[in-house]
Order: C-alpha cells, then sequence, then structure tokens
C-alpha cells in the first residue's frame, strides 16, 4: 500500500481542523444581523439615532431640495454620528463575544500590580478604574486578548454577589474615542467608557 | 432599560445555502489562522477578530479578504507582543536542502501536529498556502508581497524541518 506524502499528511492535518460549531453559529448569527439591518445594538435611547424614514418622492424638485438641506444643515454630523454608533456596536459586539466564550485566564492574580507585571507584553499600563472603586468587585487574573485588532487585556472580576464580569482594556485611539455608552446585547450589559488614555469596557452577564 | 436587538447567541435558525456557503469560507478562514497560530483558541479568536473587522467596515467577504485581514492581524499583533522573530530573508538560502528519505511507516496525526509546532509562523503559513490551498510559489509570493526565492526557501525549508521531525527516533525529546 502506498505510504502517504509528506504533503498529504499536512493536508489531512488541516482538512480535519474547523472551528467550534458554537463560534461558527455567532459569525453566522452576526453575519446575518449585519445583512439584514446594520442598526444591530440599540444605543441609550438619548443617544438613539432618529429613525430613517423612506418617503417615496413625490417630484426630483422635492428630491434635490431635501438632499440640500441635509447636506447644508448637518449630512456630516449624522454621518458621524452613525459611524461613532456603528464602532460602538461592533466594540459591544466583540466584548460579549469575548465573554460568553468565558476563555480560561492566563494569569490569576488579585492585585493590578501583579496582574499589571504579568500581562508585560501590553502596550499600555493596566489601570484601574475610579468608576470601578465603589462597585466592590474582586479582580481574578486576566488574559490577552484584542479589540478591534488591537492589543488589549481581558480581566475577569467578580462581582460582591459572584456575578461574573469581564473588564476589557486597551489604550484608547481614535476609534475608540467617544464610545462612551451602555449596550445591552443577549442578556450581556456592556459599559463603555474612557479614562486615563485608556479605553475601558465591562461586561456583566445578568444573574442567574 | 436598553432594549436588545444584537445578537451573540447562537441562534437556533435552519441553515440557508447562504449560511453553508459562509461557515465552508469561515472554516478555510479558520485553518488558516490555525497555520499562523498553530494553536486553536488564537485561530478562533483571530478569525472572529478579522470576520467582525470585514462586517463592521463593509469589506468585501471573501476568502483572500478573510485571509489577508487575518494575516495583517495576525502579524500586528505578534509584532505588538515581540513574539515573532523576523528572520533575514536571505537566510532560508543556508537551509539544506529537504531530506529526500521517505517517511516513517505509521505517522500520527498528533506527531504532524507536534513537527508543525516547529515551524515558524511564515514557514508554516508557507506550507499551508502550498499544500491546502494548492497555491504556487508565485501565487504565495503575489499573496504574501514576498519575493518568488523567498517563498521557495521557506517552503523547503519548511518541509525539511518537518520532515526531520517526523524522522527522529526520540520525538518526546525534540519538544
Amino acid at each position: 500500500m502506498r505510504r502517504p506524502s509528506l504533503d498529504e499528511y499536512v493536508r489531512d492535518h488541516y482538512d480535519s481542523a474547523s472551528p467550534s460549531p458554537q463560534l461558527l453559529d455567532r459569525l453566522v448569527a452576526a453575519t446575518r444581523d449585519v445583512g439584514a439591518e446594520p442598526s444591530g445594538v440599540t444605543p441609550d435611547a438619548a443617544e438613539a439615532e432618529a429613525p430613517v424614514r423612506t418617503a417615496r418622492p413625490t417630484s426630483w424638485r422635492f428630491l434635490w431640495a431635501a438632499a440640500l438641506i441635509i447636506a447644508l444643515s448637518g449630512g456630516w454630523f449624522v454621518q458621524s454620528r452613525l459611524s461613532t454608533t456603528r464602532v460602538a456596536q461592533s466594540v459591544a459586539a466583540e466584548i460579549v463575544m469575548n465573554h460568553v466564550k468565558d476563555l480560561d485566564v492566563e494569569v490569576r492574580s488579585t492585585t493590578w500590580d501583579e496582574l499589571r507585571q504579568s500581562l508585560d507584553k501590553l502596550d499600555f499600563a493596566l489601570a484601574g478604574s475610579s468608576r470601578l472603586e465603589s462597585r466592590d468587585l474582586r479582580l481574578q487574573g486576566g488574559r490577552y486578548c484584542s479589540i478591534q485588532g488591537k492589543l488589549a487585556a481581558q480581566i475577569r472580576m467578580a462581582g460582591p454577589g459572584g456575578e461574573r464580569l469581564t473588564l476589557y482594556q486597551t489604550a484608547t485611539t481614535e476609534d475608540l474615542t467617544g464610545l462612551d455608552r451602555t449596550l445591552t446585547a443577549s442578556g450581556v450589559e456592556v459599559e463603555m467608557w474612557t479614562e486615563q488614555g485608556l479605553f475601558f469596557g465591562l461586561a456583566q452577564s445578568p444573574p442567574d | 432599560m436598553i432594549s436588545n436587538a444584537m445578537t451573540a447567541e447562537p441562534e437556533l435558525e435552519p441553515r440557508s445555502d447562504q449560511d453553508r456557503e459562509l461557515e465552508v469560507l469561515l472554516t478555510q478562514g479558520f485553518r488558516f489562522a490555525l497555520s499562523l497560530t498553530h494553536d486553536r483558541s488564537r485561530a478562533e479568536d483571530l478569525l472572529q477578530d478579522a470576520w467582525l473587522s470585514i462586517l463592521n467596515g463593509r469589506r468585501p467577504r471573501h476568502l483572500g479578504y478573510l485571509r489577508q485581514t487575518i494575516r495583517n492581524r495576525f502579524y500586528d499583533q505578534e509584532r505588538r507582543s515581540r513574539l515573532v522573530r523576523f528572520e533575514a530573508l536571505n537566510a532560508a538560502e543556508n537551509e539544506s536542502a529537504p531530506g529526500s528519505e521517505s517517511l516513517p511507516d505509521h505517522v500520527e496525526r498528533r506527531d504532524v501536529e507536534r513537527a508543525l509546532g516547529v515551524l515558524r509562523p511564515r514557514e508554516r503559513e508557507t506550507l499551508f498556502l502550498a499544500t491546502v490551498e494548492g497555491y504556487s510559489v508565485r501565487e504565495i509570493a503575489r499573496e504574501t508581497g514576498q519575493a518568488q526565492g523567498t517563498v521557495a526557501s521557506l517552503l523547503r525549508r519548511s518541509k525539511s524541518k518537518v520532515r526531520q521531525w517526523l524522522q527522529a527516533p526520540v520525538k518526546e525529546a525534540r519538544q
């Protein structure tokens, strides 16, 4: 019988590898969301975009007039807001997916100093947030991850009642600026803010 | 309370043909990511990260673009974490040619996995594109932006390393 060649062994190795069904399901669902409706996450009511009406044009004159008015009175502003909202939704979706995966921490630690020393490949200094000081959260450990392709830290925390929380930190960039808001997806609440030049995203599952 | 419209959990909807095509594409992307990371968990992270970026950026949803996004993100992360040693391009030329000896009678799948683990990401990527995707040296060079000579050397060296590892009498000692 003919023995397989090296190429065949390598091919067989990769052909037998597949992503987990859970990941495939999540990505297929995310793709459906984007395909059907770009606004997948509903932001805070205060920040919600004005509903877009698809009125049927009655005449070219009306269309041109409307376009001119929109362009002159704030088209750029609306576009900018839409873009920010889309980025916020995307970041929140990524945070929720990572939170749901519940990967083990690479470093177990209960202090920021220890965690900072262990995750020393980060291009920013890990820090606690003043927003979390009053919430009595216990640090449990962390691991490397990425947000929007940027190196980030994924930090596991526990609430006073044993709630599971995941805090994400990365250096603030232009893309991640101005995303301060709270979004909810699949029951996971994601709070995002910037502080001390860092972007923070806190994901919290609802109590069981 | 904020409403909830985003779906992060699996949806138990019947799969359409479009969904199945997407799964095939994502699986191909995963295998490519695995060739770079040699770590399932990291490959999944990389795939997820790249795909969300493509969706968010309204980018083309085809394999070439997905591979490019995965590749860029992988090397970007590696550079930042300083885990990759970027060798001189001509270093490959000094490698010996692949051994002509045949492989052992029986090679276990886990041995192949371990052998691939001794390769550097660029070597694994080149070997993957050549053997799994069936690309020629010229096509790999065009896709990865490297010279054809470099790709040929990477391919020769990666095969040589894997072959040597598989032929080693005591594999555990080479972990």
